[in-house]
């Protein structure tokens, strides 16, 4: 991972939506080491809610359990914007098939491959 | 063998029959060529809440207004005549008017009688209902046990990857790792437990017991919601550590004063607003770098979608914190 280099157009903006403190922070450094601008972290729907009337991001990564809340709200208005995301949830495949707006959408797990997570977020973003 | 003795065998055999058929606790019914009820056992009249002389000699599928008019219990009985097979654990999930949605595995048996050939079908249900409702629950909270394990695991590694390490003996990096681990898991216990939790009490657990009588709260009673617990206490404790080692509680003279209050702010919004001060420590002088307390209380408040301002004022550290807040 290497810092972007001078006058280079950084790869995109990215929300990152994850409740554990030391988990968005770290997915937050990772993200911007690899050059890209990150929205957040927010902990909670509202936050996220609050970050994107603000700015709109290329491409997003969500934790789906906040705390006794879900993501959801969030998920449904970055679809409706066609802003693609990528969970970084440790839960069930199946708990998550049950909700439209997260089928079909990736699942890098927890804990989460962070090599992989850039690979993914870059290709998000250059879609 | 006299006739009457026969007679006796025949009848010692049916009352066995009957017996274990009446023992019986799974619902069993006895179907004709016609489909009519020929007989049914005591579980089958107290699961369905029917009185036998209502269901003899009835057409099974016109039984209580067609109840057992079941789409694939007619193709499971169906599949049975004429193969003359047996068909087991057939699952039928059906809303019964008088007894609800149920789900039953289903038997069916195709008995020829050895006198005329003339067909009988024995019916037999399993009411699984409740043990597949068991079996959801123990599935939910193995699920939730996992992903609570996976996020937890994720949790010590990013708290592990986060710490400085440079300049630390093993010893030292392994001491504070484990101190803050110790902080992380306690607020995660405290939280996994109740819905919310005390300011006062959280802020008085993240300073030592010793220390106790220099520190003075001052505010109104505040509940921390859950999801909170953690990075409030994490932050706090932070704090205590810093003042314990470099600041105001690292002297006998020296004590803590903190005093919280919520305040409103605009757009209708309120902030819960705490304001940490030390006083009669060492003389103050801002970090030369930016340690990891800073990062992880600057950090935090970020996160939750507040402010924090550190004021290395020579006198003693002064700390305001301020969260947006919803009433709960």
């Amino acid at each position: 991972m290497s810092e972007p280099e001078n006058g280079e157009i950084p790869p995109g903006i990215v929300l990152v939506v994850e409740d554990e403190f030391f988990i968005a922070i770290e997915l937050e450094s990772v993200l911007s080491r690899s050059g890209f601008e990150v929205l957040g972290p927010a902990s909670s729907v509202d936050q996220a809610l609050d970050l994107l009337k603000r700015q709109r991001p290329d491409a997003a990564v969500l934790d789906v359990t906040l705390g006794s809340e879900k993501v959801t709200p969030v998920a449904l208005l970055l679809k409706s914007w066609g802003v693609p995301f990528v969970l970084a949830s440790a839960s069930d495949p199946a708990e998550l098939a049950r909700h439209d707006v997260f089928a079909k959408v990736p699942n890098l797990g927890k804990p989460t491959d962070m090599k992989r997570l850039v690979d993914v977020v870059r290709s998000l973003c250059s879609l | 063998m006299m006739l009457e003795d026969l007679y006796r065998l025949l009848r010692t055999g049916h009352v066995q029959a009957q017996g274990v058929v009446d023992t019986m606790t799974q619902p069993i019914v006895v179907l004709d060529q016609s489909l009519c009820v020929s007989t049914a056992n005591n579980a089958f009249l107290k699961t369905f809440k029917v009185e036998r002389d209502d269901i003899l000699g009835e057409s099974f599928f016109d039984l209580g207004n067609g109840q057992w008019d079941i789409t694939e219990l007619r193709q499971l009985i169906a599949a049975v005549i004429p193969k003359a097979a047996a068909v087991i654990g057939y699952e039928v999930v059906h809303d019964f008017p008088t007894i609800g949605r149920r789900t039953f595995l289903v038997d069916a048996r195709h008995l020829v009688h050895p006198d005329d050939n003339s067909t009988n079908i024995l019916v037999l249900f399993d009411d699984v209902t409740e043990t597949q409702r068991r079996d959801t629950e123990k599935d939910f909270i193995i699920s939730e046990t996992r992903h609570r394990m996976k996020n937890l695991f994720a949790v010590v590694r990013s708290l592990a990857m986060r710490m400085d390490a440079e300049a630390l003996t093993g010893v030292d990096y392994r001491d504070r790792f484990l101190g803050r681990l110790e902080v992380t898991l306690h607020a995660q216990e405290i939280a996994a437990i109740n819905e919310t939790a005390d300011f006062e009490t959280l802020l008085r657990q993240s300073v030592s017991e010793p220390e106790m009588d220099r520190l003075h709260c001052e505010g109104p009673t505040v509940q921390i919601p859950g999801s909170r617990i953690v990075p409030i206490s994490m932050m706090f404790h932070e704090l205590a550590t810093n003042a314990l080692k470099y600041g105001a509680l690292s002297v006998p003279k020296g004590a803590l004063h903190i005093e919280w209050s919520l305040e409103d702010g605009s757009e209708s919004r309120s902030y819960f607003v705490c304001r940490w001060r030390e006083i009669g420590g060492p003389t103050v002088a801002p970090p030369k770098r930016r340690g990891y307390g800073t990062e992880l209380i600057e950090g935090t408040c970020r996160h939750l979608g507040g402010t924090v301002e550190l004021n290395f004022d020579p006198k003693g550290l002064a700390v305001i914190i301020k969260l947006p807040w919803k009433h709960l």
